[in-house]
């Protein structure tokens, strides 16, 4: 299998903040890859280059073979990305039915047909018991459970999942690694963004890690966690990188 | 000629600044577009009418008076209606001040009748022949006012505690509030000010223009205008856009013909907001 | 099959429609004074204007305060070609309706990239510029205004009649159709796709839906559904001007139409206007001798409803608000007992 996605020296400014530079990394169809950094690395923003919510300054983004550098964020949904947000963006006045029901109208025409998907996916992600309540009464965990199960409802090729763990405790942690597995066992691409080191090392294949703009360096979960410049990062930003 | 309208469209520029920095003012800190903008400031060029008629004040002279009524009017206004206002949603904020416009303008028309009203005995008239410039004192003394309120405006956001707190309030609601910045107040501040200097603007204009009750409707959509010419809640930049409405309002209204001078200020808005839609100074 | 599903899934909806317009189909013909047939009409115009701007309004979320336009030119156009060509309404509000829907669609485009006040305010510069042009253009009348009345046509094809009932039935059917147009794009992916721009519009790109889009087709439509109402209006009348173009007149009180009866909703503009309508109407003829006075008691019903009732009349009707306020009243009942 081919790499699915190709970051190509991905570079972005913020006006003179040098936020991303010359980013290069891929992300083999079927695997889970994490990216990993500490705060303010930019990791976010590259994801935001990756799902073009912004432009990229210089570099190109490959989505299985094809150069979506200037696409438009609905654009690469429909190709078959995928994409959570740190803070849950929900449709508030929706029901959580309804919000899934948006993510599967994007290869279905029929509002039957999108319904039914909803509701598979909604068992999928655990969420079937607050189909019909509004999303704004759900709460921070089944919100961030209701931002995949979107994402999914619209048959994503790649996953990508900004902090999923923030602000999760032991048992739902667990939750969101089974699901993260669950989804990536569909033959679903995952990238994520993690601060929980524990987390990256027990899901993913493969770790990029991100400091100040660069990568620092990938590799597999043990390789990155014993490199002694990502220590260094990462006790330099209070962040503690060899737990077991 | 020239200098002759651009002093003119200098002194309308200043009211229409006024009326513009107020909506930006409560733009920028509650986030409503404010529809009564222009109610408020008839209401003042009401009250300029009665305390002269009544008591032979002279406008300028009520200003501060009329400044202060307005200011307590607006602060009600907020505590009682807007507050609440707030809490709901975005649409029905703004539909609120509308209302409240329409039952001020017609309350008016019900009350006073709608026939139109000038100043009777005003301080200032005649004009100053300066050669290459007639400036009549009727448009010298609003000019003046206009400039020193808006001076003070300025120098109130920017150099004093409660209106440093207001502007912090503006930019970020959470943090002002965490800082132990009562942002209630500094909302209720801000509309009360708002009011305010609509009345500053009320007054100013009475020594050169009518007054009836549906006076204060084109005044509110140029200065809708002249704040998205300046950008999002930025009063400095509501305060060029108001003098660059006064100009073109005066230009297109001396070179052109007075019907079409509406039509390109229109136009010059639609084409700023089509191709910078933060407008000219906007962040 | 496919016809029983869809009755199955929409139930609720067409009972409350068979009742509401039984109502006001059979209702009006015992009703014999002109003023109540008049409002009556009036109440079913300016529904359709309230449901047009549902749509782009309420279920998009792009509060437009500048549809006086779409209704100038639906107004206009009919007006117009019935001056010039005689030309029968039943065709000529097409045409409205489809000069709206260019003009909707090549306006749209730049103005929808704006957000919030700003895309409002555009939208009131643009009202304001066209009144200018209106006011000046003395192909249409200019600020006279166009009036016409032909007592030799026939009174179907010109919608002439000499009682009101006919006309109030030729404007019942409209807004029954504008009515059914709500709920089909309501039940719609397209309705999907709007209320999801206007909840979150990012989360909505991220989602599949090009925003840009849909929101200038939701523009076109209704565009061309106050057009139609703009149309029925004119005709009407018998008269328009450029006075309908003032921005701060017409326009909003579309919106607020739509407001006050409940934004997103299929019943809500129409409960809306019908409230809002016959209070001005009969405010407007009880106190004729304090004018503005029907607009001071407006205004203080559209402030008592955005205090009290947000979510705006269709909150009162909705059954879950009702079981509430039965629930207080029971809890309170219990506490003082």
């Amino acid at each position: 299998m081919g790499a699915l996605l190709e970051v190509r020296n991905a570079t972005k400014y913020f006006g003179g903040l040098k936020a991303n530079e010359d980013i290069s990394f891929e992300a083999e169809a079927g695997s889970i890859v994490g990216i990993v950094g500490p705060n303010g690395a930019g990791k976010t923003t590259l994801f935001n280059s990756i799902s073009r919510t912004h432009p990229l300054t210089s570099g190109q983004i490959i989505f299985n073979g094809e150069d979506v550098t200037k696409r438009k964020p609905f654009e690469v949904c429909k190709l078959g990305m995928g994409r959570t947000y740190q803070i849950p963006q929900a449709m508030e006045d929706m029901t959580t039915l309804e919000n899934i029901m948006v993510g599967a109208l994007c290869h279905r025409s029929s509002v039957k047909a999108a319904e039914e998907r909803a509701k598979e996916i909604s068992e999928f992600c655990d969420l079937s018991e607050f189909n019909n309540a509004t999303a704004s009464s759900l709460n921070v965990m089944q919100k961030k459970r209701l931002e995949i199960a979107r994402a999914l409802a619209g048959d994503p090729k790649l996953l990508l999942l900004d902090e999923t763990m923030a602000g999760l405790n032991g048992i739902e942690r667990t939750n969101a690694i089974n699901l993260i597995r669950k989804i990536n066992a569909n033959g679903i691409t995952i990238l994520m963004i993690e601060h929980v080191m524990k987390v990256v090392m027990s899901v993913s294949e493969k770790v990029v890690v991100i400091v100040s703009g660069r990568k620092l360096m990938e590799g597999n979960p043990n390789e990155v966690t014993s490199n002694p410049e990502v220590i260094n990062a990462y006790l330099g930003g209070g962040h503690n990188a060899g737990c077991q | 000629m020239l200098i002759q309208v651009l002093f003119e469209g200098l002194v309308m520029g200043t009211i229409y600044a006024l009326i513009a920095m107020g909506i930006a003012l409560v733009w920028g800190v509650t986030n409503i577009l404010s529809f009564s903008q222009g109610e408020f400031m008839m209401l003042s060029m009401y009250l300029a009418f009665y305390f002269n008629t009544l008591f032979g004040l002279d406008p300028v002279a009520s200003i501060p008076l009329v400044m202060a009524i307005m200011f307590l009017f607006g602060a009600i206004v907020y505590k009682t209606l807007i507050s609440r206002a707030l809490k709901g949603p975005k649409l029905s904020q703004r539909l609120i001040t509308f209302a409240l416009g329409m039952v001020i303008t017609n309350g008016m028309l019900m009350t006073v009748g709608g026939q139109y009203r000038s100043i009777p005995n005003l301080m200032f008239q005649g004009s100053i022949d300066l050669g290459f410039l007639m400036v009549s004192r009727q448009k010298l003394v609003p000019l003046a006012v206009s400039l020193i309120v808006t001076g003070l405006l300025f120098l109130f956001m920017d150099k004093t505690k409660v209106g440093k707190s207001i502007r912090a309030t503006a930019q970020d609601k959470e943090a002002a509030g965490l800082m132990g910045i009562n942002t209630e107040n500094a909302y209720m501040l801000a509309f009360g000010i708002s009011t305010a200097i609509a009345g500053a603007a009320g007054c100013s204009l009475t020594y050169y223009y009518y007054i009836y009750p549906a006076v204060g409707a084109p005044f509110l959509i140029f200065g809708f205008i002249a704040v998205c010419l300046g950008g999002f809640g930025n009063i400095a930049g509501a305060f060029l856009g108001g003098l660059i409405m006064g100009m073109v309002d005066l230009f297109t209204g001396s070179y052109l013909s007075t019907t079409y001078k509406y039509l390109a200020v229109c136009v010059i808005f639609m084409l700023t907001v089509s191709f910078k839609p933060k407008g000219l100074f906007g962040r | 099959m496919k016809l029983r599903a869809s009755y199955n899934r929409h139930r609720e909806f067409l009972t409350t429609f068979m009742i509401v317009m039984a109502v006001l189909i059979i209702v009006p013909m015992f009703i014999m004074r002109e003023f109540a047939m008049n409002v009556l009409i009036l109440c079913t115009i300016w529904s359709i204007m309230g449901i047009g701007w549902n749509i782009i309004g309420g279920y998009a979320g792009q509060i437009s305060n500048g549809h006086a336009l779409f209704y100038a030119i639906g107004a206009y156009v009919g007006a117009m070609t019935m001056k010039w060509f005689q030309m029968t309404p039943w065709i000529s509000m097409w045409i409205g309706v489809l000069l709206s829907m260019v003009i909707a669609f090549v306006i749209g485009t730049p103005l929808l990239r704006l957000r919030d006040h700003y895309f409002a305010i555009s939208t009131m510069a643009l009202v304001e510029c066209t009144r200018i042009i209106f006011l000046n253009w003395k192909l249409i009348g200019a600020a006279t205004g166009v009036s016409f009345f032909y007592k030799k046509l026939p009174t179907w094809y010109s919608w002439q009649f000499a009682n009101k009932h006919p006309f109030y039935y030729i404007s019942l059917g409209f807004m029954a159709l504008c009515i059914i147009l709500t709920k089909a794009i309501e039940s719609s992916k397209f309705g999907y796709y709007c209320r999801a721009i206007k909840a979150n519009q990012e989360s909505a790109e991220s989602s599949g839906i090009d925003a840009a889009k849909y929101k200038r087709r939701a523009y076109m439509i209704s565009a061309a559904v106050v057009s139609v109402g703009g149309a029925l209006h004119a005709q009407y009348l018998q008269y328009i001007d450029p006075a309908v173009l003032l921005p701060l007149s017409n326009s909003m009180l579309i919106v607020l139409v739509c407001v006050m009866g409940g934004v997103g909703t299929v019943w809500g503009p129409v409960l809306g206007a019908f409230l809002m309508i016959t209070i001005n109407e009969y405010a407007r003829s009880f106190f004729v001798q304090f004018s503005g006075l029907n607009l001071v008691i407006y205004g203080i019903l559209v402030i008592f409803i955005v205090l009290f009732l947000p979510k705006g009349l269709i909150s009162l009707v909705k059954k879950d608000t009702l079981i509430n306020i039965s629930r207080k009243l029971m809890k309170k009942l219990r506490a003082t007992s």
